[in-house]
Order: structure tokens, then C-alpha cells, then sequence
């Protein structure tokens, strides 16, 4: 046997022939002359046994429990949840996304921009203190409106 | 149960039938994924996307194969759109390989530390999943499925020739891959 017929025998075994004793039989003898050969058969039946390393001879038990699962998920999702609300809950997302951006962008950089009360509207008087408590009371601001609209039509 | 029994049952919407399909087909399922994906988890969420295809569709099945002929070809399928969905397995690979080819040409055969053991040992596989797709099928079913060209044949749609010449290709190509381990002293 040579090389080449050997290198044959080799890429011709399937993975439940590599490591037999009648193929280690067949082989020994050319091996004893070539250690290259040797060494690839070596790596090639390491490699192939590697690859048999997490194949399965008995049945998971749980397997069928996990499909039923899945199925029942999938027909509910598919009937529940339509596209266009996974699509609108994308879109939402973005959108919040931004405008957080758009607020914490702002916050970043107020610091360095002019205060947004100028010094003249500040509140520095106790009568001013107590009308601007007024206006930021609903109750006062409905009262307000009525006396304006009643006046608008007393003076029509 | 026959075969049509099995079909009729999963179209009738038969949880006995799903059950019985599931636990007598599963481990040849599962085995024929791990030998396309070389990963127990991969190839677990496979088989289980695998059989529910299989219960959805049992209406397509014209029963003019055998159940586990409609199931492999799923298997397959659905590997083979895994690997090309799952980019970063692909590159994972690619990088590796590239890194390796470097490593090898510098250092082809020193005294290996197990992780490199182990990394030699990945070598068949990364040349394995290098093969083009139909010829990775055709080895995987032969050499590591233990099926006969006849079966090989069967599940591929393909005459027995054809098989073979795809299986001569395989081996061609493997060893062109491999050249570098058996021929540096």
C-alpha cells in the first residue's frame, strides 16, 4: 500500500469505520513504514470523533413538552399580536428614544445658554410673590376668566 | 402506527401522533442538525423548529417518502438556513480560519498543548463546513449518518451517480484542504 491508497482508505471510512480494529488492521502495516500517514489518520479520526462527540443515542424526554410550548406561543402570538403593533411598538420606541435625546441634549447644554427668566419678571416682593400664587391657582384662573368674558359682553 | 396513520393524525391536529412523531424521530433529527452545526444548543433549537415545521405542514406531505426521508430534508434545510442566517458563526469561522492558516504555516507540527489538541481537532470540521453545501450534505449523510448512497440519493432528490460524484468531489476538495497536515514532515 502507498500513500495515496492509504490517504483513500482514510477519506473513505465513514466515522463507525475510523476507529475499528479491522481498519487500524488493514493500515498498520503501511503506517509502520510512513509516520505523515500515521498522523493524519490520527487528526482525521480525532476530528471526526469530535464531531460524533455531542451526537445523541437516546431521546430527550422533555423534547416533545418544549415543541408543544413553542407551537402553542407561535399560534398565539400570531393571533394576538398583529405586525403593525410590533411596528408601532418599534416606531414608539425611536420616538422616545429622540426625544429623551432632544431633553438630555437640552439639560446638557442650558447651562451655557442666557437663564430663562430675565431678572426683570423674578419675584422679589411679597405682592408679587402672592398674586403669582394666584395664578398658578386653577380656581382663581376660572374665576378670572368668567369676570373677563361677562365684562367682553356687558361692554357689547 | 403507519406512516399514513402518523400523517392523517398530525393534520387531524392529534397530540398522540405529534408526541409519537417527536419521540421516534428526535434523535435522528437532532444528529443530522449537530452534523451541520457542531453545537448541542444550535442544533437542539433546530430539531425543535424542525419538528414543528413538520407538525404545521403534515398536510404537504404527499407520502411518497419515507417519514424520515420529509424529515432530514427539513433537517437539512433548516441547518443550512441557520448557518446562513447566523453571520456570526460565519465569521467566528472565518476569523479563525484565517488565524489558523497564519499559526500553521509558521508552526505546522510542534508538541500540541490541549487546546491546541482541541484545535486540531476542529480542523476536519472547519473543513467539512468549507465544502459547498451539497456536497457537505452528501458527506455528512455518508460518512458521519452512516447512510448509503442509495438512502444519500433518496433524501437528496438525486440519481445515485450523481451522489457519487459529489462524494468523489468532497473527498477531493477535503484532502486539497487538509494537504498541508500529511504532507509537512
Amino acid at each position: 500500500m502507498n500513500c495515496q491508497e492509504c490517504k483513500h482508505i482514510i477519506f473513505e471510512a465513514g466515522i463507525t469505520e475510523l476507529g475499528s480494529d479491522e481498519l487500524k488492521g488493514r493500515l498498520e502495516e503501511h503506517f509502520s513504514r510512513c509516520g505523515r500517514c500515521r498522523q493524519f489518520y490520527e487528526l482525521y479520526t480525532a476530528g471526526m470523533e469530535q464531531l460524533a462527540k455531542g451526537r445523541r443515542t437516546k431521546p430527550d424526554e422533555q423534547l416533545y413538552e418544549k415543541i408543544n410550548e413553542k407551537l402553542t406561543s407561535v399560534r398565539h402570538k400570531s393571533v394576538v399580536r398583529p405586525q403593525i403593533i410590533r411596528l408601532g411598538a418599534t416606531f414608539s420606541g425611536a420616538a422616545a428614544a429622540i426625544l429623551t435625546g432632544i431633553l438630555i441634549g437640552n439639560r446638557l447644554i442650558s447651562p451655557f445658554n442666557e437663564p430663562l427668566t430675565s431678572p426683570e419678571t423674578e419675584v422679589t416682593t411679597p405682592i408679587a410673590y402672592a398674586a403669582d400664587e394666584l395664578y398658578q391657582d386653577d380656581a382663581f384662573l376660572l374665576v378670572l376668566e368668567s369676570y373677563l368674558s361677562e365684562t367682553e359682553k356687558v361692554e357689547e | 402506527m403507519t406512516d399514513k396513520e402518523l400523517i392523517q393524525g398530525l393534520i387531524d391536529g392529534d397530540q398522540q401522533a405529534a408526541a409519537f412523531l417527536v419521540n421516534e424521530y428526535q434523535v435522528m433529527v437532532y444528529n443530522a442538525c449537530y452534523s451541520f452545526l457542531h453545537n448541542v444548543h444550535n442544533a437542539e433549537d433546530v430539531t425543535q423548529d424542525v419538528f414543528i415545521e413538520a407538525i404545521k405542514h403534515a398536510g404537504r406531505f404527499r407520502l411518497e417518502s419515507k417519514i424520515s426521508t420529509w424529515l432530514y430534508r427539513i433537517a437539512i434545510n433548516r441547518s443550512l438556513n441557520f448557518i446562513r442566517n447566523n453571520r456570526k458563526h460565519r465569521v467566528w469561522y472565518e476569523i479563525n480560519d484565517f488565524f489558523n492558516s497564519s499559526k500553521q504555516s509558521l508552526e505546522p507540527q510542534t508538541e500540541a498543548d490541549p487546546a491546541e489538541q482541541l484545535e486540531q481537532k476542529n480542523i476536519i470540521a472547519r473543513a467539512i463546513d468549507g465544502l459547498p453545501d451539497n456536497q457537505k450534505i452528501a458527506f455528512s449523510l455518508n460518512k458521519l449518518e452512516g447512510l448509503s448512497y442509495a438512502e444519500v440519493a433518496e433524501i437528496m432528490d438525486r440519481k445515485l451517480p450523481a451522489v457519487e460524484s459529489l462524494l468523489h468531489r468532497a473527498r477531493l476538495n477535503l484532502q486539497k484542504k487538509l494537504k498541508a497536515y500529511y504532507e509537512i514532515e
